[in-house]
């Protein structure tokens, strides 16, 4: 799948890159948990919620263009050919 | 009486006559100031069949009971007017330092009424107010304007002014203050231009006294360190700008591609967005008077051919010089929007202007000959020189000029004009995003998006996430964020302050600032009530139904999340008109109009 970061999850103290192709997770949850395990807890903090259990209020994440909270969540599955995109909360107009 | 100076300023501009008069205390209580004391005044005094560039216009310049007092943001001032190329109410909100400037002279607002028959500007230093001549700086731009007139008054001195595009009649020329801050929408520029007003400088040593200090100082500072601990109004707007809405907008379907024909999804839309503005061209942020944000952007395109020096682009800019046109070169979109700042135009109504003549041409409507060099979409070059043309009123320009839906209705195709009630719809697809639609539809001066914001919950998630894909609870919401929103422009204080704080922060605020033990909702009311009136004043104006364009309604999208999607407006619309109270055919009922004290 392609993960694609905005923002400031661009730079090198989260994820470093704008883009990766990333082999495999099961549901939203587990990508969240494998991106920390790569990028460390500064990137943990933003994903998650402090108990680990759901996401955090700080990012926003759309998988195929839709927002977890109208799909299942931090529990939404994903396949091979998805586009996850994770922003953290940014506002404008 | 607190929150206000207690002064207005009158100005005939054809007898050149400059009264002072107390302000209407009971009309400030019930519109609060700014959006919606100046369209009370407007309405009292102005027949809404008039001819927006005719000499019974009035443009209002208005602050509100919150503007430069030390409430957050509170750099906002209105500019009221029936507008030129919607025919409705028009109120224009502008920051920088002009309107707090405005009330340290003494003064809430200016009524400029009737015709000069040379041109002039109105000089105002504390209690000294006079009309000058002007006929040096007609035709001069808004930098070269401000300059003069700062060496003339004194560097201290704060000035609106307009640019030839005001002169001639452009329909959505700008009154620019501080340089770079634009009452930008509707063509208020337009209207200042026919009155042969070039300019106001003020200059003011005087002070805003509130009711109640001590409370108001709490109430300010409360909501000043909300905002500071927020994340978007405490780091993410003055890091990147309001341009960082690019791909969130495009990662949800809903960033119009090439006037829409094409969609609302553009696979270069990282090349215009707010990290790359970051990355390549910002300088430094900005702030208005006051302000704790600073989403301001001074930005410079070093080399190359769009090499130019300016402020911004925001969002709204950023994508209709950008994905409007389908262009993805961020120096031309920059380039393209410094041209506006200093030619005074509104980015919104130009960029979409050259979209849709973009169509028209690919389309066939429009021949190369009236044009003067191909206008394909993705054409940087030719999306600068069609920017270029309208400011200076040349050739093609004075075509553009008009707006898309008198330029396209010129080349048979009014359909192709992305506007409601003749002005264009900013940056987001209600196809894709559906209560950005109705919001679109339903909005007092045309296509809109500072007239309830429905982007905030339908993509951002502030306050609350409504699925931007159904349309369920987007009537009564719009309802709420109409009504809010209004209150928020009369205040003075600046609409981005919502992302962090919301009615309760800004209701304190306003209580200890003019002394009212009004409830929230008391206070809320009120922004129904401006609402309301400027609704009334639209339809005794004969403003055509609430609608969108019919791209929007039967074109369904070819790609992305919101694929084969239109708008359901009109399962909106019967929803919103029942939320507010008004007949199904859009018109607020006697019964609703008694409830605001609006007979």
């Amino acid at each position: 799948m392609t993960v694609k970061f905005f923002a400031y999850l661009r730079d090198a103290d989260f994820a470093g890159c704008s883009q990766l192709d990333w082999p495999a997770a099961e549901d939203v949850h587990q990508l969240g948990r494998q991106l920390s395990d790569r990028f460390g807890e500064k990137f943990r903090g933003e994903f998650f919620t402090p108990d680990g259990t759901d996401l955090g209020e700080r990012i926003i994440v759309l998988v195929n263009g839709r927002r977890t909270t109208f799909l299942n969540g931090a529990h939404t599955p994903l396949k091979e050919d998805d586009v996850v995109q994770i922003f953290p909360v940014v506002a404008g107009g | 009486m607190y929150g206000y100076t207690g002064t207005i300023l009158r100005v005939d501009l054809k007898k050149g006559t400059i009264v002072k008069e107390p302000l209407n205390q009971k009309s400030a209580s019930e519109f609060v100031g700014a959006r919606g004391l100046g369209t009370k005044y407007f309405c009292d005094e102005c027949d809404p069949k008039c001819d927006p560039l005719g000499p019974d216009n009035k443009l209002i310049m208005m602050t509100g009971p919150l503007t430069g007092t030390c409430a957050t943001s509170s750099g906002r001032y209105n500019a009221i007017c029936k507008s030129p190329l919607t025919g409705t109410i028009e109120a224009s909100n502008s920051g920088g330092h002009f309107g707090p400037e405005l009330k340290y002279a003494g003064y809430d607002g200016i009524i400029f009424e009737d015709v000069a028959d040379h041109p002039v500007y109105l000089y105002i230093k504390d209690d000294v107010v006079e009309l000058r001549d002007a006929s040096q700086l007609w035709g001069k731009d808004v930098y070269e304007t401000t300059d003069a007139l700062l060496a003339a008054c004194g560097p201290d001195f704060r000035v609106a002014c307009i640019a030839p595009s005001g002169e001639e009649g452009c329909l959505f020329a700008a009154v620019m203050n501080d340089k770079h801050r634009a009452a930008g929408r509707g063509g208020v520029g337009a209207v200042m231009g026919v009155k042969k007003l070039k300019a106001v400088v003020v200059r003011g040593t005087g002070s805003v006294f509130v009711a109640r200090p001590e409370g108001f100082f709490q109430a300010a500072t409360d909501a000043r360190d909300k905002l500071k601990a927020h994340p978007v109004t405490g780091a993410g707007l003055s890091a990147y700008g309001t341009e960082i809405l690019v791909n969130i907008v495009n990662g949800v379907g809903g960033l119009p591609l090439n006037n829409g024909r094409d969609g609302a999804v553009f696979d270069k839309a990282d090349n215009i967005s707010g990290e790359s503005l970051t990355a390549k061209y910002l300088l430094r942020n900005k702030g208005c008077f006051g302000c704790s944000i600073g989403c301001g952007r001074a930005t410079y395109i070093n080399e190359g051919p769009f090499k130019s020096k300016g402020e911004g682009p925001e969002y709204e800019a950023g994508w209709s010089f950008g994905a409007a046109c389908g262009v993805d070169d961020l120096g031309a979109v920059c380039n393209a929007n410094f041209l506006c700042n200093q030619y005074g135009m509104d980015p919104i109504t130009m960029g979409s202007t050259i979209a849709c003549a973009m169509e028209l041409y690919e389309l066939g409507a429009i021949p190369e000959s009236d044009v003067g060099f191909p206008l394909r979409f993705g054409d940087a070059a030719a999306m600068v020189k069609c920017t270029e043309l309208t400011a200076k009123g040349e050739g093609f320009g004075k075509i553009l000029g008009q707006g898309s839906f008198r330029m396209a209705t010129k080349y048979g195709h009014p359909e192709l004009s992305m506007s409601v009630k003749k002005q264009e719809m900013p940056a987001y697809d209600g196809r894709a995003i559906q209560g950005i639609g109705l919001e679109y539809a339903t909005s007092n001066r045309g296509g809109c998006h500072v007239r309830g914001y429905m982007i905030s919950p339908e993509v951002l998630g502030i306050p609350m996430q409504l699925d931007p894909l159904v349309t369920e609870g987007k009537a009564a919401t719009l309802k709420l964020f109409q009504d809010l929103t209004a209150l928020v422009d009369a205040t003075g204080i600046c609409l981005f302050t919502t992302f962090g704080i919301g009615l309760p922060e800004i209701a304190a605020q306003y209580r200890e600032a003019v002394g009212s033990n009004e409830t929230d909702e008391e206070i809320l009311l009120k922004g129904e009530r401006i609402w309301n009136l400027e609704k009334m004043f639209n339809v005794a104006a004969g403003v055509e139904k609430d609608t969108l364009p019919p791209r929007l309604l039967r074109e369904a999208l070819p790609e992305g999340p919101a694929k084969g999607k239109v708008n359901d407006l009109y399962t909106m619309l019967n929803e919103y008109y029942a939320a507010r109270g008004w007949t199904a055919e859009g018109i607020p009922t006697a019964e609703k109009l008694a409830a605001l004290s609006l007979d």
